[in-house]
């Protein structure tokens, strides 16, 4: 080992320690209430969910226009397809017991894989809103003027092709990196 | 259940005695801010922990404990990446300019300063590396827990060197 080793090795492994130390109580009650902050979020995301549901099944409910009543549903059934898969996502963020068994590079590209995968897909997730929006804009365009309705359409087709390209763009980046790591 | 419990627990200590001062090197070289150091710190002894409950001994305590943190540490990396500058390969890092000011020597602190604003340029891997060759971890090792080829490992530590070399050829002196 040459000098100037020793003397990075020496810089390193002198440094004064911090000493956050934690007691196992402490380690278990954190925990705890980890595990109880992911189960709270999950609730959280499932209530907002189920609100923006009720409110479409309301509307559903109130709506005469039969059109914009099949539009409400499959609006629904939407949302409920993209809970579902997210759902399965925010299970495996939970911290996983294995993280020893996987080395660092696999770890890595699992970690890159599930954001590209994210981020890959979005006709996955707009898509199936697709349909219920336009039979509920063709509902309501049979009672409003020709020009707000494609004003509406517009920027609703804007919105998506952005949204889409925004994040193709960054799962393309991710899959650059994923496929440096070989 | 508790019998099991409390041999997680006294493993647990034993790993958190002799490895506690690597560990917070480690979080060191991921978190410069000292709360979310801390935060990540507490990450990786909570996950620690609770992994310790399937270690089976497939391989050494020392390969699993620097899996772990670097494994949380990398999600966090993951998750931070839209918020920090682009990160780079250590055959990159020779196109970064030094901040050496040109000085004859270099104290402590400041050397330190310097060395962490490298390893914090760093991808994920290539931060693994450096670090667990700064902890003196031997290669074979360092290929074990981040799951690169011996060749690769030497061909980074190599470069590893030539860069600290390069980068730190004056004497480093004085204390903190």
């Amino acid at each position: 080992m040459s000098e100037s080793e020793r003397d990075i090795h020496q810089l390193w492994n002198g440094q004064p320690r911090e000493e956050h130390v934690m007691s196992i109580d402490d380690i278990r009650s954190k925990a705890v209430r980890f595990e109880r902050a992911l189960r709270r979020r999950s609730i959280a995301t499932a209530a907002l969910v189920a609100l923006i549901i009720l409110v479409e099944a309301w509307q559903v409910w109130r709506t005469p226009e039969l059109l914009e009543r099949v539009g409400d549903l499959l609006t629904i059934a939407a949302f409920v397809y993209v809970g579902y898969r997210f759902r399965g996502y925010a299970t495996a963020q939970m911290m996983p017991a294995g993280l020893g068994l996987t080395s660092s590079i696999d770890f890595y590209r699992t970690q890159l894989a599930r954001q590209r995968d994210l981020a890959n897909r979005p006709w996955r997730y707009f898509a199936v809103f697709i349909p219920g929006v336009a039979l509920s804009l063709l509902g309501g365009a049979l009672d409003q003027s020709d020009a707000r309705t494609a004003a509406y359409a517009a920027a609703g087709v804007v919105l998506f092709v952005t949204t889409a390209w925004w994040t193709r763009r960054g799962a393309r980046r991710l899959q650059d990196e994923i496929d440096e790591l070989g | 259940m508790r019998l099991r419990s409390k041999a997680r627990d006294n493993r647990y200590a034993e790993v958190a005695a002799e490895y506690g001062a690597a560990l917070e090197r480690l979080a060191r070289g991921y978190e410069r801010d000292s709360d979310k150091r801390r935060d990540l710190l507490q990450e990786i002894h909570i996950a620690l922990w609770r992994s310790l409950a399937r270690f089976d001994g497939r391989c050494s305590v020392r390969t699993w404990v620097y899996r772990v943190a670097h494994n949380v540490a990398t999600s966090r990396v993951v998750r931070a990446r839209y918020h920090r500058p682009t990160l780079v390969a250590s055959d990159d890092l020779e196109s970064i300019p030094d901040s050496n000011d040109g000085e004859e020597r270099l104290d402590r602190r400041r050397a330190l300063d310097r060395l962490y604003e490298l390893i914090q340029q760093l991808r994920p891997i290539d931060r693994q590396v450096m670090l667990l060759y700064l902890e003196e971890v031997d290669a074979a090792t360092i290929a074990e827990v981040t799951g690169l080829s011996s060749v690769n490992v030497a061909t980074k530590i190599h470069r590893i060197k030539q860069i600290l070399r390069r980068r730190f050829h004056q004497r480093v002196t004085g204390h903190e």
